[in-house]
């Protein structure tokens, strides 16, 4: 008798031991599971919340250099040109954007000379800076990290006025397609330059579309009065969309040609953005979809769309 | 089987567990629970996370500041405190530059409280080594001494400074880099004692980037913050 007992208190069975970590791992993977879900809801509403602000923070910055967007006319100028990427349909793995248009065009903006306008010691006089929005897919924080997170990182390049006006508000000429504004900004200021750090603007943006608006009047109507319409023209890759759009200080010049547009006027820009959230980027390109619209699912889910139309002032 | 061939005689151990069956069930479950949390904590464990949130915060209310009030603000972070060591690295407050009321222009280098400001989670610290003014650089933050304040606010501080277009105007050349990692330093230290790496090393430290238009982009993993992070080892300073 007291044999057994001491025997029975030196230890425990393992049908004992066993019961009792089946017991705890049941309790602990309860607790991991719902702490985890916390903790990523958590992680992933802040990454949401972010993607948010930056998005509308790049739709408020091209809303406000499109509102003072300045042109004259009665010259052979460029004063806007947009252009459809060629390379962005290079990039992205499984994510590729593919109506992001470079934007390049001249406007009165308040954060010249680094914001410094009206300091008699750092303004250098003028008003018309010129600014570029290009799109690049590179890991925005460092581009030398090998294991980078890389997503779509709009840029805004601004040039200030002195230079603006000397290198490019004069030297543009349309009648000369070498001096068309594209090739002579991006002559000074290669895409590279242009997608440098200081000039990030926004991150996680995956598409970036534009759509300008022109008023025109209808000539195909035989008979009465010409009527006045208003014409979208989308920037994109299909056959409805343009792949090149410029404003001259004589009229619009549109890649496919369009005459109704070509005697229009530029009346307003709609910006139209998409923001992946961090989970979304880093999820498309690890996960693998079933097909093309379960992805658009997936898509639709984590991304925010952001859409602005802006007036621009007239001629 | 066991159990039930000894129910005649063995009373005693049928009406509970022995104190030391108690003590092993005990041990195993915090192995478990420890292995659990190491599985959950990804980067930036130990308050980390939440440090960089609100110091992210922290700079996005200055830069606000800057375009609303139309003044320069700065994010200070503070480095040497006169009368208060404890909140060495871990303060954050923001000032603006204060605006003369007669003739209305601001008063360079007079800078005044704006926010009461945040402190970091407890055993977490601004990093001075990994912190730094331009990204891809030697060198660390622009220092500034704050007076006229209340005597805790007193002392010397590391500065981020936003101007009235919201623009962050040290990273003219390229983005500043605001780095927190968790550690430990011994209580009251004195300002020249830096804090040491704990435990796990490169999970322990989080930040962002600070662009020139004033936003920042929070680091995604430990390679993208400093190369020397991912092989840092306990006991080292930051």
């Amino acid at each position: 008798m007291r044999f057994s007992r001491i025997a029975r208190r030196a230890g425990f069975t393992l049908m004992e031991l066993m019961v009792a970590m089946a017991i705890t791992s049941i309790i602990v993977t309860v607790l991991v599971s719902v702490t985890s879900v916390a903790l990523e809801t958590w992680n992933r509403s802040r990454a949401e919340l972010r993607a948010s602000h930056m998005g509308k923070m790049a739709v408020d910055y091209l809303a406000r250099d499109l509102e003072a967007f300045v042109v004259r006319s009665g010259n052979n100028n460029d004063w806007c040109q947009a252009i459809l990427d060629p390379e962005l349909s290079t990039y992205g793995d499984s994510l590729v954007s593919s109506n992001a248009s470079r934007l390049i065009f001249f406007t009165g903006a308040t954060d010249r000379y680094n914001g410094n306008a009206g300091d008699p010691t750092l303004d250098q006089g003028g008003d018309v800076s010129c600014v570029a929005y290009l799109m690049r897919f590179r890991d925005p924080v460092n581009s030398k990290s090998l294991k980078g997170f890389k997503t779509y990182v709009l840029n805004r390049k601004l040039v200030d006025p002195n230079t603006a006006f000397t290198q490019l508000l004069g030297a543009t000429d349309s009648r000369d397609s070498a001096k068309y504004l594209d090739p002579l900004f991006t002559g000074l200021y290669s895409p590279a330059t242009i997608s440098n750090k200081p000039n990030f603007l926004c991150e996680n943006i995956y598409q970036f579309t534009l759509t300008f608006h022109v008023q025109t009047s209808d000539t195909t109507v035989p008979t009465g009065p010409a009527v006045l319409t208003n014409i979208p023209v989308r920037m994109g890759a299909s056959s409805d969309a343009v792949q090149s759009f410029r404003v001259t200080g004589t009229g619009i010049v549109t890649e496919p040609p369009n005459p109704l547009v070509a005697a229009g006027r530029l009346r307003a820009v709609e910006i139209s953005v998409t923001v992946i959230s961090d989970f979304g980027i880093d999820q498309i390109s690890k996960r693998k979809f079933a097909n093309d619209s379960k992805k658009a699912e997936f898509l639709a889910k984590n991304s925010y769309q952001y859409t602005k139309v802006v007036q621009v002032p007239g001629i | 089987m066991k159990f039930l061939k000894s129910r005649g005689g063995l009373k005693k151990s049928d009406r509970g567990f022995t104190l030391v069956e108690m003590l092993v069930v005990i041990a195993i479950m915090s192995i478990l629970m420890t292995a659990g949390a190491i599985g959950i904590g990804g980067m930036g464990g130990k308050g980390v996370t939440s440090g960089v949130a609100s110091a992210e915060s922290m700079f996005e209310e200055a830069r606000t500041m800057a375009v609303g009030q139309r003044t320069k603000t700065r994010v200070l972070v503070a480095k040497s405190l006169t009368n208060n060591p404890a909140d060495n690295l871990r303060r954050i407050l923001i000032v603006s530059e204060e605006i003369d009321s007669v003739t209305l222009l601001p008063k360079p280098g007079s800078w005044i409280l704006s926010s009461r400001g945040v402190t970091l989670p407890d055993q977490t610290f601004f990093s001075e080594t990994f912190s730094k003014k331009d990204q891809d650089k030697a060198g660390s933050i622009d220092t500034m001494t704050l007076s006229n304040v209340k005597a805790s606010y007193a002392g010397d501080y590391y500065y981020y400074e936003f101007n009235a277009e919201g623009i962050y105007t040290l990273g003219a050349s390229a983005p500043s880099t605001f780095v927190i990692g968790a550690g430990v330093r011994p209580p009251n230290a004195a300002a020249t004692v830096k804090p040491k790496v704990a435990g796990s090393g490169k999970r322990d430290f989080g930040g962002f980037v600070v662009w020139r238009n004033g936003w920042v982009s929070v680091f995604r993993s430990p390679d993208q913050m400093d190369s020397s992070i991912a092989s840092i080892k306990a006991g080292t300073t930051f």
